[in-house]
């Protein structure tokens, strides 16, 4: 040992544990690997395969080496040197697999199958701790990928099971039943429930990364910065949940719910895509007060900057504590992203996690702008020539752009194009194509053929992505990405105005959704399009409870904790009146759990206290009082002992056996109590200060003579 | 060593209170939360570690079901803190008994313990010393004893010494123990001569003409030990042999020879194989009920038998020459 150690248990006394004569026995093992299970299952879902059937399979493996031990193959398998080459193999071919390394995502994976290889070549108690911690770890980045209240509830088995493991390896050869271990192990995470949930609530939370890893590709649907034909159709098919929203006041018609997101000016004859160069611009006026409208958006992180709001958005996306003036419009505090001059709002970082803000909108279908529309809102490139031919001839016939567009718009009503979520495929010329041979598209195509129509007649046009309609579920909007839509805007008479072709070809989509206009197509997209109305409802219910749970669990931030500290009536507590709170709050908490101290002393009488006190007192000096020994005996006996403290003993003896055998009235009893507690505390005082002054009459009788 | 700086009372002080230095612990002892001390174990230092990585990464991500779970386990760690403590603080040690030893063997200290919580205390360990501790599966309610094992090298007696209570129950996060240091010790007997020449006989005998009687005691049977049995009358041949604990019992139609023991009669020089010869000769006069007399210098025993003249002869024979 070394002489650290050495010195370190003088003072701490070294653990001392039965020798274990297995390296680890099979109770602890199977305890660690039913951890292990527990913690991995989550990440099934979003690892590769290989990886995940690499983790069971080392798990596996040496649960398998316990009950045949004998097996030299195994035995080498697992051996240390093999296992950190197979850790060392894995990690080369995440690297592989993944593309990169230093990420969040590679290394979860490589966590994943650290913390399977630790447990196959495990022998030690200290490896059994190093594999607990690396598996309390792991547990904790499942979170990266879901917080929904699923993964919430499949992680309280697994910390259950590890604090069940934790007690397994205090001592495995404790005789208590594993169900009265685990009941035990439950009843102390249910005594630190209160102090979690306090800390849940108190601790401050930190506004941002502390560092950043590469971007993680993650595959998430959703609408992207470019759009070519097909693409909204293929996000339309997914029924996941885009963002959510709660109006401050009535919901608008479905067909003003334009939710606007990225818009799409560059074109290189095939694909559509943002534009490289973007202006800024400030809050705009509010229009009229009828159309107005305050709500909040709940968006699900989508890896992207641009944040939805109903066109036309007239205001800052701000963080979530309303603050309403009078006029009625939103002055929070922390402002979440800019405003364009192409009406997209972009927030200040990519929306890694669920964000909450505030938005007002004016719903308009013009767009007011002083600048001159952008040189790429003209430009059209591609073999398109059908189309330009056929925009000239229309566009001649037109007295005005407006006139113009609107006989474009007409076309499509007219000719027999047909609304379809599964369109042929088109070649080098799609509107070309999609105009004149196919007539059968989803709304990107309308939109964009559109667009190429405007353009054509040389009037500034683009194309907008974002979600159109939503469905309300108690008193709040699911808007899913099945609603994701393009539409079109041309600039005409000094203003961006709004076209949506797709409701001259399928009105039913613009005032009832995707399901109502394509009944046959969408039935099979999920369960939110199934007829079953029970099933439907069902589905409502948990996406309601799934609101509530990201609003107030998910999404708890410092506003909401400022939002608590309103609620009970303490403005923003500064960081000493956090640390008293939690520190009485903990005290608290611990009385409750050890018990109150039973407050022995509290039902006895004066003269009793003042007994035990003088008692007590004595003891600390060696003089305890026998079984049975009368107290003036026992005072006797320590005025023999003890003579320096003679006067004052003797007086205290008479005082006591005043208090006990003289029958006194009430007066008399609180003086002679009174001079009880002078001379005690004339003793007690000299005893504390006796260190002071070594040649003070108080001093302490050997040990030897105490004890006689 | 003694000097009385104040700065030296007081380093001395404070070694008292913490460590426990002096034996001035009376029995019956509670354990009160003042005695009792608690730290992380190296496990808990490693979990603590792991939840701060844990919220680390909580930070950097905003992961609010991170937090939550950080704070789960922070407030399971808080919990085992105080279970650990509850577990250990309010026993009561009720008193200390010793069992003499013979020189060689192990000198025993029986504690026993008492609770008035409620639940049942789990995995207390106590120690004393070097290598002579014992794990305490459980202490319940009622009384619990423990033993505590001593290896004996020679003669004399041997101090218990502190006695630290123990554990790290349920979690292993947290180690908590206190320190009872009473003065209690346990006289160590001479190691008995193994076949000593037969003891010498009185010459003023009282005429009966069995006077081998009592060479080796007719022993008529063994069975187990049971607390209370005089340590005279343990098989110590067969306890050398691992049958464990038996006790003689003898016929007693024997009758007793007079003896007078003294360090001179032994024929050896080395006054600790005169010792040994001496405490040799006690235990067969003892096992054969025979009176004897004890001289040494400084200390005498007159002419006598019994169970207390046999256990002050062993006690002089212990403490023989040294000092007190």
């Amino acid at each position: 040992m070394s002489s650290v150690a050495k010195k370190w248990h003088r003072f701490i006394p070294k653990l001392s544990r039965a020798p274990t004569t297995a390296a680890m026995d099979a109770r602890t093992l199977y305890a660690l690997a039913t951890v292990l299970l527990l913690v991995q299952l989550p990440h099934v879902l979003h690892l590769p395969i290989w990886i995940t059937l690499t983790g069971a399979g080392l798990v596996g493996l040496r649960l398998f080496l316990l009950h045949e031990p004998d097996q030299k193959v195994l035995r080498f398998l697992l051996s240390p040197i093999t296992v950190t080459l197979l850790a060392a193999a894995t990690a080369l071919l995440i690297r592989l697999d993944f593309g990169y390394s230093i990420g969040r995502d590679p290394s979860v994976a490589f966590l994943f199958v650290l913390v399977a290889a630790k447990f196959a070549e495990i022998r030690r108690a200290s490896d059994a701790t190093l594999l607990l911690c690396l598996a309390a770890f792991l547990l904790l980045t499942q979170y990266f990928y879901s917080q929904t209240i699923l993964s919430a509830l499949i992680t309280l088995p697994a910390i259950i099971a590890l604090a069940f493991a934790l007690s397994i390896l205090r001592d495995s050869d404790n005789p208590v039943k594993n169900t009265q271990q685990i009941k035990l192990v439950s009843k102390l995470l249910l005594h630190g429930l209160p102090l979690a949930a306090l800390l849940f609530f108190i601790f401050p939370r930190l506004p941002g990364p502390l560092w950043s890893l590469p971007e993680d590709s993650m595959a998430t649907t959703g609408l992207s910065d470019s759009m070519s034909p097909g693409s909204i159709g293929e996000i339309s098919k997914s029924n996941e949940v885009a963002f959510r929203v709660e109006f401050d006041g009535p919901a608008p018609a479905p067909n003003q719910l334009y939710w606007r997101g990225p818009v799409l000016s560059e074109f290189d004859g095939r694909n559509w895509k943002t534009s490289k160069t973007m202006m800024e611009t400030g809050p705009r006026h509010q229009g009229a007060k009828d159309k107005l409208h305050n709500y909040t958006v709940m968006l699900q992180p989508h890896k992207q900057r641009w944040l939805f709001a109903l066109d036309a958005a007239i205001s800052l996306p701000k963080s979530d504590n309303i603050q309403t003036d009078t006029s009625g419009f939103q002055t929070s505090n922390r402002v979440l992203g800019r405003l364009m001059s192409d009406g997209q709002l972009i927030a200040n970082k990519p929306v890694s996690q669920l964000l909450r803000y505030r938005q007002s909108s004016n719903l308009s279908e013009t767009l007011h702008t002083s600048r001159t529309p952008p040189h790429n809102t003209r430009f059209l490139p591609g073999k398109n020539t059908k189309t330009i031919e056929f925009a000239a001839s229309l566009r001649q016939n037109t007295t005005s752009d407006m006139d113009y567009a609107r006989s474009v718009l007409q076309h499509f009503n007219r000719d027999v194009f047909r609304y379809t979520l599964k369109p042929q495929l088109l070649g080098d010329a799609p509107v070309d194509e999609f105009l004149f041979q196919t007539k059968e598209g989803f709304c990107e195509h309308y939109a964009a053929a559109f667009v190429v129509m405007m353009r054509a007649a040389d009037i500034p046009a683009r194309v907008v992505t974002g979600y159109m309609g939503g469905q309300m579920n108690d008193d709040y909007m699911i808007v899913r990405q099945s609603d994701a839509h393009a539409w079109a805007e041309a600039h005409i008479d000094g203003a961006w105005r709004r076209f949506d072709p797709t409701g001259f070809v399928a009105p039913s989509r613009v005032e009832q959704g995707l399901s109502a206009a394509l009944p046959n197509e969408t039935s099979n997209t999920g369960f939110a399009r199934l007829d079953s109305n029970w099933l439907r409802q069902t589905q409502l219910k948990w996406d309601s409870l799934n609101h509530q749970w990201q609003r107030f669990v998910v999404n708890f931030d410092n506003d909401s904790q400022d939002k608590i500290w309103d609620k009970f009536g303490f403005g923003n507590p500064s960081m000493l009146q956090l640390t008293i709170a939690v520190i009485t709050m903990s005290l608290a908490w611990s009385l409750l759990i050890l018990g109150i101290p039973r407050k022995a002393l509290q039902h006895l009488s004066k003269n009793e206290k003042l007994w035990r006190r003088l008692c007590h007192l004595l003891r600390k000096f060696g003089f305890a009082r026998i079984p049975g020994e009368s107290a003036s005996e026992f005072l006797t006996r320590v005025i023999v002992r003890w003579p320096s403290q003679r006067d004052c003993l003797i007086l205290l003896d008479s005082e006591f056996r005043k208090l006990r055998f003289q029958n006194m009235n009430t007066k008399e009893a609180a003086f002679t109590r009174r001079i009880i507690r002078h001379e005690i505390l004339f003793l007690e005082i000299g005893i504390a200060t006796a260190w002071l002054k070594p040649r003070f009459r108080f001093r302490k009788p050997s040990m030897a003579q105490a004890r006689k | 060593m003694f000097s009385n700086s104040p700065i030296k009372q007081v380093v001395d002080r404070f070694r008292q209170r913490i460590f426990r230095t002096r034996p001035e612990d009376t029995l019956p002892h509670v354990i009160t939360h003042q005695r009792v001390y608690i730290v992380p174990t190296k496990r808990g230092f490693a979990f603590l570690l792991a939840l701060l990585l844990m919220l680390v990464a909580s930070v950097n991500y905003s992961l609010s079901l991170g937090y939550g779970l950080c704070f789960v386990l922070t407030g399971l760690f808080a919990a085992t803190l105080l279970h650990t403590y509850r577990n250990l603080a309010g026993i009561r040690v009720e008193n200390i008994k010793q069992i003499n030893a013979f020189a060689g063997a192990d000198a025993q200290f029986l504690i026993s313990l008492s609770s008035t919580l409620k639940e049942t205390r789990h995995g207390i360990r106590l120690s004393a010393k070097e290598g002579s501790r014992l794990m305490l599966p459980i202490g319940p309610k009622n009384k619990t004893d423990a033993l505590i094992t001593m290896p004996t090298h020679k003669r004399g007696s041997i101090q218990l010494g502190r006695v630290t209570l123990q554990s790290d129950w349920p979690l292993g996060l947290w180690t908590c123990w206190s320190y009872i240091h009473a003065p209690i010790k346990s006289l160590v007997f001479p190691k008995p001569e193994t076949d000593p020449p037969p003891m010498p006989s009185s010459t003023i005998e009282g005429g009966g003409s069995r006077s081998t009687a009592g060479l080796d005691g007719e022993v008529s049977d063994l069975r187990q030990y049971r607390p209370g049995d005089s340590i005279g009358s343990i098989a110590w041949k067969s306890v050398a042999k691992g049958m464990g604990m038996q006790v003689r019992t003898f016929d007693s139609s024997h009758s007793p020879t007079n003896a007078i023991l003294s360090l001179e009669k032994t024929g050896h020089s080395q006054i600790e194989k005169q010792l040994s010869r001496l405490c040799a000769w006690v235990l067969e006069a003892q096992s054969s009920k025979s009176e004897f007399a004890l001289h040494l210098p400084g200390a005498t025993l007159e002419s006598n038998r019994g169970e207390n003249h046999y256990r002050s002869a062993l006690k002089i024979l212990a403490l023989y020459g040294i000092a007190q």
